[in-house]
């Protein structure tokens, strides 16, 4: 991960925190057709209002708390959350995190974040989406891990 | 070696979510296995479970929530009924010095279940970034850690079924012998998955549904017993010095006088005579008491075929003659069986049968089997047979065989 991040929040983080913030920037990039939201075609409310929408349902925070410049650490929100924000909002924008956010700090951080993913969505000439069957293994490895299961160093184990 | 004491219970179980309905519903033999109400249920060859009545939304802040398995919930909220119960403060002396000892069977398995179900039944790579904080085993100890700030050894313990156990006999061990000044210790098990329904399904343990009464369907010691039933929840004890509770005057349920353990080594599920035997006489010896002091028993009891006269004949093989006049129950029959958590909850079950003077019913026993031809308290619950002293008795796959033996507080 990038040090940037972890300087941004480094009062909140220690070894255990910023694994947890790896784990949730580097994972979870493929496709989330079935998720229920995340069509990001909403364009009738602001990003902040989605944003904050998340933030009083998910961490039961006070929406007038939500201010441009108020910091996620002074809201609460330590390195796991912030990872399962950047999952939820993902979700909720239909963005693809294709990087490591950098200097997200405060609240108008995140929503100029999620602003540039989705105008990077926008100009892009490719789907942001994988296709749903990318996620399948195209060597059919899925199903050579099934059968080497059976056995440990040629020796069949026990049924 | 000092005396421990049991100063405090926190249950969220099937049969209720405090000692008194605990013991009420095992006293009247109600039992909480059902048919499992789950989406999947049909593709169950015998649906059946005992579920805990649970909503995590009434315990913990929605951040919390979803940041703890199943598993972990019960654990928190049974450690804090039993520090209530308890009604214990600690200094911070006593806080470097107490301890978390947790069994669990399996873990945030139904965390792990929900992945698996988007990794290769949605084949999604969208996996939670809480997974691995839910999924590991020893997650339940340490979130209990946290919450009361108990800077001693958090310790998990996963020996299958007597994972609770084996937890409540180290923690007697630390504190029996001037370790601790205080520990939690208990079980918690939240197994009701598809993926580990059907994996105890395959191996051909779990009982059949009984037409008649889906909630008869575990029969412990019954020749017609089919196996067992699964079960979740969480039982906790807090174990204290025995002089440290009187000082205070705290409220004393029963003492854990010792335990004791051995390894079948044969086969990795078939349980033995010997190894269950020599668990028995681990915990008389770890007690200080001769086996004519054994008052009542709370079996394992599964009712699996292999377990059920397995056990008969050790308990036979310990205590000779006097076996067949020592009442033996087994709750399984309507606790369902709680995994790692089970040895807890039938330790507690053991200590309020001492407590109110009862012997607790072996429900669903109708049909005397010549194996299992001992006195197992059938049907009905038998007021001032529980005597002073008890043993409770878990084995498990593995092999890992714990014994606790308790006894009254009165005496």
């Amino acid at each position: 991960m990038s040090n940037a991040v972890s300087s941004s929040i480094n009062n909140h983080l220690d070894m255990g925190l910023n694994m947890g913030l790896d784990s949730g920037l580097d994972m979870g990039l493929g496709n989330d057709l079935d998720m229920g939201h995340g069509s990001g075609m909403n364009t009738g409310t602001s990003t902040a209002d989605r944003l904050r929408a998340i933030l009083v349902k998910d961490y039961k925070l006070n929406p007038e708390q939500l201010t441009p410049e108020a910091r996620l650490v002074d809201l609460g929100l330590d390195s796991l959350c912030i990872a399962e924000l950047m999952f939820n909002i993902e979700d909720e924008f239909g963005v693809e995190m294709t990087s490591d956010p950098t200097q997200i700090a405060t609240f108008a951080d995140v929503v100029q974040f999620i602003d540039e993913l989705l105008a990077a969505r926008s100009s892009s000439c490719l789907p942001s989406y994988r296709s749903a069957s990318s996620a399948v293994p195209e060597d059919n490895s899925y199903a050579s891990a099934q059968s080497s299961v059976s056995t440990v160093n040629g020796v069949p184990l026990a049924t | 070696m000092r005396r421990v004491a049991v100063t405090g219970i926190g249950v969220v179980c099937p049969l209720g979510h405090s000692a008194s309905e605990v013991f009420d519903a095992a006293r009247a033999g109600r039992s909480a296995i059902q048919r499992l109400a789950h989406p999947a249920a049909h593709r169950l060859t015998a649906p059946l479970a005992a579920s805990v009545q649970f909503d995590a939304a009434e315990h913990f802040e929605p951040q919390q929530q979803r940041l703890l398995d199943r598993v972990s919930h019960f654990a928190v909220v049974a450690a804090e009924r039993a520090f209530a119960d308890a009604a214990c403060e600690l200094t911070p002396f006593e806080r470097a010095r107490a301890g978390v000892f947790l069994g669990t069977g399996m873990g945030g398995s139904l965390s792990l279940d929900d992945a698996y179900q988007t990794l290769y039944g949605e084949q999604s790579n969208r996996v939670k970034p809480m997974l691995i904080l839910q999924g590991m085993y020893n997650a339940p100890a340490a979130w209990i850690g946290i919450k009361h700030a108990l800077l001693g050894p958090n310790l998990t313990y996963s020996t299958a079924c007597s994972s609770a156990s084996v937890a409540l006999g180290e923690a007697w061990l630390r504190v029996a012998h001037g370790m601790l000044e205080v520990a939690i210790a208990g079980g918690s098990e939240a197994p009701l998955s598809l993926g580990s329904l059907k994996a105890w399904e395959a191996m051909h343990t779990l009982a059949s549904v009984d037409s008649d009464d889906p909630s008869t369907s575990c029969k412990p010691f019954s020749k017609n017993r089919s196996g067992m039933v699964l079960g979740e929840g969480a039982a906790l004890v807090v174990l204290e010095p025995w002089e440290r509770a009187l000082a205070r005057g705290a409220t004393i349920h029963g003492e854990l006088l010792g335990y004791g353990l051995s390894t079948d080594t044969g086969h990795i599920t078939r349980p033995s005579v010997d190894g269950q035997a020599a668990a028995i006489v681990a915990a008389l010896t770890s007690a200080g008491i001769r086996a004519e002091e054994v008052d009542s028993i709370n079996a394992h009891g599964t009712a699996t075929q292999a377990n059920d006269s397995v056990e008969t004949a050790a308990i036979k093989r310990v205590f000779g003659a006097r076996a067949s006049r020592i009442p033996i129950s087994a709750t399984k029959a309507i606790h369902g069986h709680l995994l790692g958590a089970t040895g807890a909850l039938e330790f507690v079950l053991s200590l309020l049968a001492l407590k109110n003077a009862v012997a607790l019913p072996t429900m669903h026993l109708q049909m005397p089997d010549p194996e299992c031809d001992l006195d197992y308290v059938p049907n009905t619950a038998r007021a001032g047979a529980a005597g002073r002293t008890m043993l409770s008795n878990s084995f498990a796959f593995g092999g890992t065989n714990a014994v606790l033996a308790l006894r009254a507080a009165a005496f």
